[in-house]
């Protein structure tokens, strides 16, 4: 829970304007952080219109310290849901994409890797270093990628990420530490 | 925080300036679309839901009325309660068959 500047808790309900402006100062961070988990852009803008059209009806006359928290567990919800959906769908279409895999052996664009799948340097662009950073961020596992983003990317506490998280403390603070170190180990493996 | 981390935030903070003007512009839909629903009156937010339950409940209503207000079949409606008619159905079955054959 954020805090005003005199220690106490900010329990004012906010306006719409308060939302307005709370959702323009999170919502590119959202949408890169939604395009790092999806790999894909569209999905990351439906979860983001998503999170923000349930933010605005669930939790507008929540105070405003609490709304980037629940930004960011809503999000983490959705593109949970999303992942989910597409593994599901997976496994329903798979021996009908295993066909048409099949079909597309000979066929020479089939063979060529889609650049907003596998690549996450190429959905950010731009430098180098940035490139690498955001693809190891990619590669991370789910937890300890949402654990990084929020402490690191965003700022937030570790109490604010436990509860944007569903999760203790204590495994705010396990995923982040692994986080951090596979990333340096990353990092240092793409420059060394 | 360290150093590292602090390096790492920069960076990650600084691709938030780097997406498209089409991209953003998608993004600023989304939002004007979401503050949209916080100027609706809460029925309107919830008006799929509430069409929902009310079509469910005048469906039911509809199902369940009639069937309501119709007595309950007594044991052994419609059917010849004297047990002296069952002793003697191989003698209709008999005369049943007999008028059909005089009629042939």
């Amino acid at each position: 829970m954020r805090q005003s500047e005199d220690g106490s808790a900010d329990d004012e309900t906010g306006t719409v304007s308060d939302l307005a402006t709370f959702l323009r100062s999170i919502e590119r961070r959202g949408f890169l952080m939604a395009r790092l988990a999806l790999g894909n852009e569209d999905d990351a803008l439906d979860a983001l219109q998503d999170t923000m059209l349930r933010l605005v009806q669930r939790y507008a006359g929540r105070p405003p310290a609490e709304w980037r928290p629940l930004f960011y567990r809503m999000l983490h919800n959705r593109i949970t849901d999303t992942r989910r959906r597409r593994t599901i769908r997976a496994r329903l279409f798979g021996w009908m994409e295993r066909h048409r895999d099949d079909d597309d052996a000979d066929e020479p664009l089939a063979q060529i890797a889609d650049p907003a799948v596998t690549d996450p340097v190429r959905l950010i662009g731009g430098e180098e270093a940035a490139g690498a950073l955001m693809e190891a961020v990619a590669a991370l596992p789910a937890r300890q990628r949402e654990a990084f983003m929020l402490r690191c990317w965003d700022g937030l506490s570790t109490a604010e990420t436990a509860a944007a998280m569903g999760c203790s403390e204590g495994s705010v603070k396990t995923h982040y530490s692994r986080a951090l170190h596979a990333l340096q180990e990353q990092l240092e493996e793409h420059h060394g | 925080m360290n150093g590292v981390e602090g390096g790492w935030r920069e960076i990650l903070r600084r691709q938030e300036n780097r997406l498209d003007a089409g991209l953003l512009e998608r993004i600023g839909v989304a939002r004007r679309r979401a503050l949209a629903a916080a100027h609706l009156p809460w029925w309107r937010l919830h008006a799929p839901a509430l069409g929902g339950a009310v079509l469910a409940t005048v469906l039911a209503v509809a199902v369940l009325l009639p069937s309501m207000q119709q007595p309950l079949p007594q044991r052994g409606a419609g059917l010849p309660d004297d047990t002296v008619f069952y002793e003697n159905l191989d003698f209709y079955l008999w005369l049943a068959e007999s008028e059909m054959g005089a009629h042939d």
